[in-house]
């Protein structure tokens, strides 16, 4: 077999532009396959990422009731749950909600808003709101009934910092309550939709006009340091209190989870695409490289090479061309993935757009290690099946034919 | 012994309604040692009586007998390997693999016999200075001349160390010079080392040289001394 690989080798040098021409393909499919699929992992993983950053977090704690009808009445009382999660070191931070749907108003507008009251430490902690203010004040201590609206609301509302708006909602007996607040803040979010609908306002000036004790909360939102984790904490806490209804992101937001699901075999998918548009090439120069070379090929038969050996050869050359191509794609690709991951592809002309999907602008490719492995196969798999036509090709020439004298 | 012997041997083609006899009922016997010329006209059945005897290709009826074995009734693998270990070929356009070197064509059959790299490397360089290219050893067949080609080819016919050499009109691609070395070269291999050669040849000067000649015309053995 040394001699096949040896002759192969030479083989592929005979025609060096074809081979050159062979051996970029294979190697910029890879990369471009290999980039566009890191593109959209990591566009999936950030969008992945910003909604459990800053909607839903890993795990929620909730009254079961609450999942069927999100009344204001079905609240639980957090104290027990918080004494646990605050012994917990598997928590990176946890928050309290007490939650209200119902209208906001100024002068100029009027739409649906969901008021979250929270406590501010806890949720600067959980959902690094403070730092997302681009204008205002985190609720400062002086000064009643603060509130924090997204830059979009405050757009549609034409408010200011200072400005009062009104909000409408029910409390847990029916009642419909109107209280003024007073705008303190700006917030931005990655999602255009969360900046219009959420605002945020002190938990306990929420319980309050709710009618509700301090300690009745609707929610209780936690992320853990690692993934890892959450179906163990989540079964833990279950265990802990039956009552309760404990979620993981993946119960929340089953859609977000499917694509998590889908996205490797999507991923897959593409690269499969890319091999088979890429093998019908391969196909075509070997059978070129196999009939320019009947003759030779024939006088090898002659001469006593086995057809196993010719068929073998012929395999080896084309696993030569991928072996040239295909590594370099793959690091290429790693390059470009390693690169991008660090300085980020700046998508700031489609930012509106992807905002109103929850993505950030900025794109970070990213891609698990063993999808490396994985492409590393389909080339050569999807190499080698493409070689077995022009190989078995070269099996069935008649040596007497291909020499026409001996 | 005959090396050789063929007993009744037909090769039939189909042309559309006509059935072509290229080679008609021969039955031919050819001693080792033998210098031996097939001659006759174009289209007369010479390389169709060479491939039968060198196992390229199937009777229609009859037998081929090489070394005491009926080839005609090997199967492919078989016989590509009978081809290997018992015959040598030099064809008429060389037939060198050009990404090889000399050396490394003459070697390259030697590969296939699973010979150790000592004993190819020697015995090819041996060959390649019998045939006069002890110079040219390292040079691939596109930086050699056409008979310096064919001189390469002859090595590597003999490299496997066969019963026979079959040779299809080995000078016909030569100038006079070239064709005047490789026939003293393979005269001188006939005659000193006794290696059995059987060329199919139009060329005067390789009828001269032969121990034996054998016509051929329309298939079938008109003449042979």
């Amino acid at each position: 077999m040394k001699t096949v690989f040896k002759i192969a080798w030479r083989n592929i040098w005979r025609n060096k532009l074809r081979s050159a021409v062979v051996v970029c393909s294979i190697f910029l499919g890879i990369w471009a396959g290999i980039f566009v699929s890191a593109f959209s992992f990591g566009l999936n993983e950030q969008r992945k990422e910003s909604m459990i950053r800053n909607q839903i977090s890993h795990l929620q704690i909730h009254n079961s009731a609450w999942l069927d009808q999100k009344e204001v009445a079905f609240t639980f009382l957090a104290t027990a749950v918080d004494d646990l999660l605050n012994k917990d070191p598997r928590l990176e931070a946890f928050a309290t909600r007490t939650k209200a749907s119902g209208m906001v108003s100024s002068a100029h507008y009027s739409g649906a808003a969901q008021i979250i009251g929270v406590n501010p430490n806890a949720e600067a902690a959980l959902s690094h709101l403070e730092e997302k203010l681009t204008e205002g004040e985190y609720f400062p201590e002086k000064g009643s009934n603060p509130v924090l609206i997204g830059r979009a609301l405050a757009q549609k509302l034409e408010a200011k910092i200072g400005s009062r708006i009104i909000l409408n909602f029910s409390d847990g007996q029916g009642n419909i309550i109107s209280s003024a607040f007073k705008v303190k803040g700006f917030y931005k979010e990655v999602s255009s939709k969360m900046e219009e609908l959420n605002l945020y306002v002190r938990q306990s000036d929420l319980q309050a006009l709710l009618g509700l004790e301090p300690g009745q909360v609707h929610e209780i939102a936690a992320l853990l340091k690692e993934d890892a984790d959450i179906e163990i904490v989540q079964q833990e806490l279950q265990a802990h209190f039956p009552a309760l209804a404990i979620q993981s992101w993946q119960q929340l937001s089953p859609e977000l989870a499917y694509a998590d699901d889908i996205m490797t075999q999507m991923l897959y998918i593409i690269i499969g695409i890319i091999m088979l548009a890429l093998s019908f090439g391969i196909i075509n120069t070997m059978l070129m490289a196999v009939l320019e070379r009947r003759k030779e090929l024939g006088m090898l038969m002659c001469v006593g090479m086995s057809r196993t050996k010719v068929f073998s050869m012929i395999m080896v050359e084309t696993f030569y061309l991928a072996l040239l191509g295909g590594p370099l794609g793959i690091l290429l690709a790693y390059y470009s993935v390693w690169q991008g991951s660090k300085s980020g592809l700046d998508l700031a002309v489609f930012s509106d757009g992807l905002a109103s999907y929850g993505i950030d602008s900025v794109i970070y490719p990213a891609l698990p290690s063993s999808f490396y492995w994985g492409t590393t196969a389909i080339v050569f798999i999807m190499t080698l099946l493409a070689a077995i036509y022009p190989a078995r090709r070269a099996l069935k020439l008649n040596p007497v034919e291909t020499l026409r004298t001996i | 012994m005959a090396i050789i012997e063929t007993k009744n041997l037909s090769r039939l083609y189909q042309d559309g309604d006509h059935i072509i006899r290229a080679v008609d009922k021969v039955n031919l016997q050819i001693e080792a040692g033998e210098f031996t010329a097939i001659v006759g006209p174009s289209g007369s059945g010479k390389t169709t009586l060479l491939n039968l005897i060198g196992g390229l290709d199937s009777p229609t009826e009859g037998e081929v007998i090489v070394d005491g074995k009926a080839i005609h009734q090997l199967k492919d693998n078989a016989l590509i390997n009978f081809r290997l270990q018992h015959i040598g070929f030099v064809f008429q356009a060389y037939n060198l693999i050009p990404v090889l070197s000399a050396q490394e064509n003459v070697e390259f059959i030697m590969l296939l016999q699973n010979a150790s790299a000592r004993e190819r490397k020697t015995r090819a360089q041996e060959l390649l200075k019998a045939v006069g290219l002890e110079a040219q050893m390292h040079k691939r067949p596109t930086e050699l001349s056409g008979g310096q080609q064919q001189r390469v080819a002859v090595a590597r016919a003999l490299a496997s160390k066969p019963s026979f050499v079959l040779a299809d009109e080995p000078t016909a691609n030569l100038d006079s010079k070239s064709t005047e070395d490789l026939l003293d070269i393979m005269h001188k291999l006939n005659q000193e080392e006794g290696i059995t050669f059987i060329f199919s040849t139009h060329d005067q000067r390789v009828i001269d040289r032969a121990s034996r000649i054998i016509y051929v015309e329309d298939g079938q053995i008109k003449e042979s001394h």
